[in-house]
């Protein structure tokens, strides 16, 4: 299947519609695009909780160490 | 720092060993605690595991790999939100909508925390390519295959042509799908 046919129907399918007789290699190129468009935003959105508690969190838990001793 | 000097700093309390630890294995907890709890929650989850650390370093006998430890703090952290959650059927969530294919750590038994479905290089590769996508296309795409919103919210919310934002989101998903297969991520 050419390049540019299958990125239509890729488009279609991540647009939730109905294909039929999709191939296996076509549906497993989907899945990778959503698994990877996942990962890169909640990388991104992880970035930025992790930086904003980082200060705090280790603060607070040295804090609580030296007063449990 | 290799792992055991790193965990002879933590037993004590030194916080440039515990900032280290924090910086390698925060974003893998983050992953991992999201298959278990909402957004509003990930922060004190997050806490909640560090501080179970922290704490429990002192006992770690390093009979297991520092990494497998902490996968079990993490998924007995997650595992308790499930359970408060359960506690309040109103508020129970949809597992499956907050479980995230593919990265993290995989919950199943012997699996330790490194163990990534997605690699750091693959990841690394993933960001190059989002980068190369102009500002616009990335909000698109989180939009539609991230928020699912339909195109017409999309052109509402971005005060734009239906047509426009159709073709343009078509042609930003080619365009990451070609990058994709030259880096053979595909």
């Amino acid at each position: 299947m050419i390049d540019e046919k299958r990125y239509d129907l890729i488009n279609q399918v991540l647009d939730g519609e109905y294909i039929e007789q999709i191939d296996r290699s076509l549906e497993e190129e989907v899945e990778k695009y959503k698994t990877y468009i996942k990962a890169y935003f909640l990388s991104k959105e992880s970035y930025v909780v992790i930086n904003r508690c980082k200060k705090t969190l280790i603060s607070k838990i040295i804090i609580d160490l030296n007063m449990e001793e | 720092m290799n792992e055991k000097k790193l965990i002879e700093r933590l037993k004590q309390k030194d916080r440039e060993a515990f900032e280290e630890l924090y910086n390698q294995y925060a974003p893998k907890i983050y992953f991992t605690l999201k298959r278990f709890v909402d957004q509003g929650e990930i922060e004190d989850a997050l806490q909640e595991v560090f501080l179970k650390i922290f704490k429990g370093i002192h006992n770690f006998r390093g009979d297991a790999k520092l990494s497998t430890w902490i996968y079990q703090i993490t998924i007995n952290v997650g595992k308790d939100y499930i359970r408060k959650k359960k506690k309040n059927p109103v508020e129970n969530i949809d597992l499956t909508e907050n479980y995230t294919e593919g990265i993290g750590i995989q919950p199943e038994a012997n699996v330790n925390v490194s163990n990534e479905v997605l690699d750091e290089l693959e990841m690394e590769k993933i960001k190059n390519i989002m980068e190369k996508l102009s500002e616009e296309d990335r909000l698109l795409i989180k939009l539609r295959d991230i928020d699912g919103l339909s195109y017409d919210e999309i052109a509402k919310k971005l005060n734009k042509p239906l047509g426009s934002i159709k073709s343009r989101l078509h042609y930003a998903r080619k365009k990451f799908q070609k990058l994709l297969k030259e880096e053979n991520l595909v």
